[in-house]
Order: structure tokens, then sequence, then C-alpha cells
């Protein structure tokens, strides 16, 4: 369900033992202009970056990232986390132009 | 003949005394074989290989249709694996109009004859998503050989173009990835010039690119100028190059430096 243009790959898996480290992986189809470069007219090539990737788990805050140029284009991203509880799994990414991602995956505990 | 060299000696004798190397023995080699470890971990990772985004891209154009009453790609030709025996044998000839064709010229073909749409612009996002999802639904599968008899003289002037010197370098093809295949360019190792990956992820460009961008880079990496992108004498090199690399199986989409 996302919610503008921002192609992505997520992995995650469905279920885990509880107590286990599941890793969340992700492949976010981005240009990450840093700004700085030159086109071939000879102008400034405007900065496009991600700016911002949050990921909730439950009702908690799992990870909160602002996201810089130094980032190559086409961001692969992973992090891991112990699963102790079935709930959502929430990931939003923003961009510094506007477009949004916001992906929900259900992560089902078992014991 | 020496079964095992040690690369560092064939290096030296190849700086020495000019000589070309290979990595093994006379068999053609996918890119694939001159990479490091960790691309070639990249690309057989089926998650985060990051050409597989296009994929992605690719299987949703192939389902949509791109306006109303306007058959998808899918309403004709079914999955995209229903192509896959032709992808090994583009570029080919077309009799009916005496040239050839590849896989960009066909898809855009498609688009302006049979939806009615303007044909996607060469390395847009849509043809590269489109191709890359053709072309990996035939990996696996080996370039052809097989040349129709009409286009012996277009195999024969791409064989031609790789092999004639060009640019203000005065470099051939055929010297980087003939006679120098396996050396050193800076931290780079020279590959085949094999066309079994494409359209490739290249690190260098951040993006995906097709066979042409791949040809344009190299022309004017020798400093040569370019030709458009689907031009004669690309489509006839592209020719030469499949049936120079047929048995090599394709790997779309190659990630490459």
């Amino acid at each position: 369900m996302g919610t503008l243009s921002l192609p992505v790959r997520l992995a995650l898996p469905e279920e885990a033992q509880a107590g286990s480290v599941v890793s969340l992986r992700l492949l976010l189809q981005h240009p990450m202009e840093t700004g700085y470069r030159i086109g071939e007219d000879g102008a400034r090539i405007p900065r496009h970056i991600l700016t911002t990737l949050r990921v909730s788990y439950g009702n908690r805050m799992i990870a909160n990232l602002t996201l810089r140029p130094a980032i190559a284009a086409n961001p692969y991203l992973a992090l891991s986390f112990i699963a102790d509880q079935t709930g959502l799994v929430t990931l939003e990414v923003e961009d510094d132009r506007g477009a949004k991602l916001m992906e929900t995956r259900l992560l089902t505990v078992v014991p | 003949m020496h079964p095992r060299r040690s690369p560092k000696w064939c290096l030296t004798l190849c700086l020495t005394l000019g000589v070309g190397l290979s990595l093994s023995a006379g068999a053609a080699q996918s890119g694939l074989a001159y990479l490091g470890e960790e691309l070639k971990a990249l690309q057989a990772d089926p998650f985060a290989n990051p050409g597989l985004l296009w994929v992605d891209r690719g299987a949703a154009l192939w389902q949509a249709s791109p306006a109303p009453e306007v058959p998808a790609c899918a309403s004709c030709h079914g999955a995209p694996e229903s192509l896959r025996e032709v992808i090994p044998t583009l570029p080919r000839w077309n009799a009916a109009t005496q040239r050839l064709e590849n896989l960009e010229g066909l898809i855009r073909q498609c688009q302006s004859e049979r939806q009615h749409q303007p044909p996607a612009p060469f390395e847009s996002e849509a043809l590269l998503a489109l191709t890359t999802r053709l072309a990996h639904g035939a990996r696996g599968l080996p370039l052809s050989a097989a040349v129709a008899p009409e286009a012996a003289p277009a195999l024969a002037r791409g064989e031609a173009f790789f092999r004639e010197r060009r640019g203000q370098l005065g470099l051939s093809c055929a010297d980087c990835h003939e006679r120098y295949k396996g050396a050193r360019l800076r931290g780079d190792r020279i590959s085949e010039g094999m066309i079994n990956g494409f359209p490739i992820y290249r690190l260098t460009w951040q993006t995906l690119g097709s066979r042409h961008r791949m040809f344009r880079w190299c022309n004017e990496a020798v400093r040569a100028e370019p030709y458009p992108f689907g031009a004669g004498p690309y489509l006839e090199l592209e020719l030469f190059l499949r049936h120079r690399g047929a048995v090599i199986p394709l790997e779309t989409p190659a990630v490459r430096r």
C-alpha cells in the first residue's frame, strides 16, 4: 500500500519465534542526488535525497533515521530486532520532495 | 600448456610482452567471472540485487494497459516468460523490413503499432523496466549463435566495427576485450565485453543501462563520437557480440562496476 512513487523491495519474515532476531531488509529505488554535482548543461543538479526512515513495531518506534546525501543511489538498508510480540511492523520513508512510502506488515510471534 | 599459472605471473607477462591473458584458457566467459566476490554475491542475491527494482516495475508495466481500450503487453503475450525463447536470439534479422531488430526496437514497435502510443524513449525507466523484465524471464538460456543468411553482411560489419580502431585513443573493442581481457585497468579488471547480462545495474551509473548505453559509454571512453541509441552500427555490433558470446547464459539483471 505504497502511497506515492517510491518503489521498494521489502523483506520481513511473516513468522518468528519469540526471542529470536528478525531482520528487516529494504531496497529503495531513489536517485539520492547529493546536490553537489554539476550536470552536462553546467548547472548544479538539485538535491534529491531520502530524508527519513522510521520503523515501528507494535507500539514502539524501533528505528528513526535521518538520511544524508552521502548514500549511494537505490539504497539498501537492513536492521534487526528481537521478536517478542505479535504486532504490526510499519515502515515510513520520506524524501525531500514530498514522496512518501508507508508499508505495514504483520509479524506473528510463535512461542 | 601450463595448467595453472598464477595471475600475478600472467599479469607481469602481459605487461612486459604485451601478451593478452585470459582467466581460463579459451572458453568465453561472462563479465561475472571478472567481478570481485562482493559484487558476485550482490548479483546472486534474490532480494538485494538492485536491478530487481526494475524487474518489479517491468512486471507491473507488463500488466498495465497504457490507455483506456488499449491492450496491455500481457493481453497479447501472456506471461513475460512466453517470450523467453526469443530473447537469446536478439538482435535478429527482420525479413519484412530488411533490418536488424533488438529487444528495445521490438518493444517500441509494439508500443506504436499495437498500442498506438508514442514509443518509450531509449533509456527511459519504462523501456529499461520492460527490457529487464523480459530478459530476466530468459535468464539461464544461452545466447544464440544463429544468424539468418541475409544477416551475414551485417554480422561481418559488426565484427569489423569490433576490430576497428576508433577515437582519439585509437583503441578497438578487441584491443581491450580480447587482447587485454583479464588485465587491470586502474582498479578494474577488463572483461570480455559480453552482452549476456544486459540491462546491467552499473555502479558507475548508479542505475540500469542498456547494451547501447554501454557501447556509447565505451566509445566515449576512447574519445570517439558515440552513435545514437538504436543506430545501425550498434545493432550490427550487438548482433556480432550475441554471436560471439553464444552459449553464455543470460543473467539479467547483472551487476557490474
